[in-house]
């Protein structure tokens, strides 16, 4: 027998037919671990992933647009949406903080007006009786919060702007700007440029 | 030639394109229950089929490499229950309904020419599909080829002494 005559009895024997009764069995076994075969997803991954985003992305808008986000977050929303000319609060700006705080208080005048003169130059009104960390004072400029030795005075205490992403906004920075120098500060010589 | 363009890779047309050569193999081998194995084989496909990518050739290959697997740890279960003493056959040879001088040709190859016979002409396999299932090169692949066959042909010829 030559070689050519094995290896067709070895593929033949390679190419029997499955017994129908031992084929059902097979898949049988099959299906039982394959439930989801024939069943066509409704919705692939990638849609899915779509949908939550689109979710999130809405509902973050409606927490912009509620002024309800934290700062950072709250300007990088406003920053991002104005591309597409969707007006959300911007944490810095004055006459949005004065009609926040005029929705946040409508019924009471006195805790309106107290929220208004809180406005920054351009931030938010500050809660009362939170605190905002070691080292920030009052975003309004107003001064050092009630209890503070400096209480009051706009040019002590730390500055406004402290803790503020972003630094001091114009008004900020010229409100600060225009305090007397310190009782105990140095004032280095101005240098002359022309040497 | 076996195969025809890319198969229908439902569950049930990669079970009717390669169920008869996964039996064919585990026949081959002499295993004690052959049509078990194979059904062990398909539903290790299924569970996976979904996450495979290839074309029929890669497709044949990943199959036979479950079934090489299988076997492999078939004859290690059954070498396990062997009880002490003197050692016994691996596997309960059956009696093969298709072409018993064949699987009893094959039964006197070492096990890597038989391995290597059964995968290249009954599994239809190349020699470089042959070599990545067993671990061997293609050369070592086409000289145990080549022996196994002259020693099934020594065997199976009309004179051969049984």
């Amino acid at each position: 027998m030559d070689e050519h005559e094995i290896t067709q009895r070895l593929r033949d024997a390679g190419d029997q037919p499955v017994p129908g009764d031992v084929r059902s069995t097979h898949l049988t076994r099959m299906h039982a671990v394959a439930p989801t075969v024939g069943r066509p997803r409704r919705f692939g991954r990638l849609a899915v992933a779509a949908a939550a985003f689109a979710g999130f992305a809405v509902g973050s808008t409606g927490f912009a647009m509620a002024g309800a986000l934290p700062d950072p977050a709250q300007q990088v929303a406003h920053d991002v949406l104005a591309v597409v000319q969707v007006d959300v609060e911007n944490p810095r700006n004055r006459g949005q903080c004065i009609a926040a705080a005029a929705r946040t208080n409508a019924d009471d005048e006195a805790a309106k007006q107290a929220a208004k003169e809180a406005c920054p130059k351009g931030g938010r009104p500050d809660h009362a009786g939170e605190g905002r960390g070691k080292g920030q004072g009052r975003p309004d400029g107003a001064g050092p919060p009630a209890g503070h030795p400096h209480e009051g005075d706009p040019c002590k205490g730390p500055p406004p702007w402290a803790g503020q992403r972003g630094g001091p906004t114009p008004d900020q920075q010229a409100t600060r700007d225009a305090c007397p120098p310190d009782e105990d500060e140095v004032l280095e010589p101005e240098t002359d440029p022309g040497g | 030639m076996r195969r025809r363009g890319r198969a229908d890779r439902s569950v049930e047309g990669v079970y009717d394109a390669l169920a008869r050569a996964v039996l064919g193999y585990f026949r081959s081998h002499r295993m004690a229950d052959p049509e078990g194995l194979t059904g062990d084989v398909f539903v290790a496909v299924t569970q996976r089929l979904a996450a495979f990518e290839g074309d029929d050739a890669a497709l044949r290959r990943w199959v036979f490499t479950i079934a090489h697997h299988r076997r492999v740890d078939e004859i290690r279960r059954a070498t396990r229950q062997v009880p002490p003493g003197p050692p016994l056959p691996h596997v309960v040879p059956p009696e093969d309904p298709f072409d018993p001088d064949l699987v009893a040709a094959l039964a006197t190859l070492t096990d890597d020419q038989r391995q290597v016979v059964v995968l290249r002409h009954v599994a239809d396999l190349s020699v470089e599909d042959v070599a990545a299932i067993t671990g061997r090169s293609a050369g070592s692949v086409k000289m145990l080829s080549s022996r196994g066959l002259e020693a099934l042909a020594a065997r199976l010829a009309p004179t051969a002494v049984t």
